[in-house]
């Protein structure tokens, strides 16, 4: 029940975002429209209820700022090599790695393919969630086993907490 | 003095952007394969217009800069699905053309 609540509020706070407008009509119109979608969401979603997660809701919370901030560092790092790359001086042994995840389900499976999807100097080519390996394409594939520690150690703290 | 301030960030940041965009085009143009395209798409699609969306703060106009930041969150959520639906297509269509060269070559062996 608390995420559901979760979802209308945070729902309703994007369309006054973009409506830029806190009139009181506005923000009943908006936890109307805001509650339907996620009533509707639930309707046409996957029948099967996702496994509750071991991760108390608040705990997840304070965990998104670690998650948004790494993510950043992430962004800013992953920037940098390619743009090296792209001008001819950065890494050029480019190649596709397989990385062992872990079966957390779907909402972390998609959670890690978007973090790291981000980030220009990796491509998610597959995300198999239920054999747990993700298909990345990075830009410096000369050590595989680099690749996958650096991405499981960037799950440990950036991800964990947050989408287990 | 703060608006001094925020034109010179907001200038810097759309310097920056440019910047990207334009290193991005470059890649595009010079990679030959689709994966390392889609890094150099990646480099426009992510950082590249986040700088430049960023870059409104310089207006100091409240709405102008809610809506950046809307878009900037709306690109960060889509700009890894495009990517991964072009790498996914990119790489099921080299297994097969691979699976091909090879029932080929076993068929004229």
């Amino acid at each position: 029940m608390p995420a559901l609540l979760l979802r209308v509020v945070v729902l309703t706070a994007v369309y006054l975002l973009a409506l830029t407008s806190l009139h009181p009509g506005d923000v009943l119109v908006g936890l109307v429209l805001s509650a339907l979608l996620v009533l509707l969401a639930r309707r046409v979603g996957p029948r099967r209820p996702p496994p509750p997660s071991p991760v108390p809701l608040g705990s997840r919370l304070a965990g998104v700022p670690a998650l948004i901030g790494g993510t950043l560092v992430d962004l800013v790092v992953g920037t940098w090599q390619t743009a090296a790359r792209l001008v001819g001086r950065g890494p050029t042994r480019a190649g596709l790695v397989e990385v062992p995840i872990p079966r957390g389900g779907a909402v972390s499976t998609a959670a890690w393919g978007v973090r790291v999807g981000f980030v220009p100097d990796t491509v998610v080519v597959e995300l198999d969630e239920e054999r747990g390996r993700m298909l990345l394409h990075v830009l410096d594939a000369s050590d595989p086993e680099a690749v996958v520690a650096a991405q499981h150690d960037s799950y440990e703290r950036r991800q964990r907490r947050v989408f287990p | 003095m703060i608006s001094i301030l925020l034109d010179v960030v907001g200038g810097a940041l759309l310097l920056l952007g440019l910047v990207l965009l334009t290193i991005s085009l470059i890649g595009v143009l010079r990679l030959p394969d689709t994966y390392g395209q889609l890094h150099a798409q990646g480099l426009a699609a992510g950082p590249g217009v986040i700088a430049v969306l960023a870059s409104s703060i310089a207006t100091e106009d409240a709405t102008i800069i809610t809506f950046a930041v809307l878009a900037i969150a709306f690109v960060a959520l889509t700009s890894p699905v495009s990517g991964h639906a072009i790498a996914r297509a990119a790489h099921r269509r080299g297994d097969r053309e691979a699976r091909k060269a090879g029932g080929r070559s076993e068929g004229q062996a």
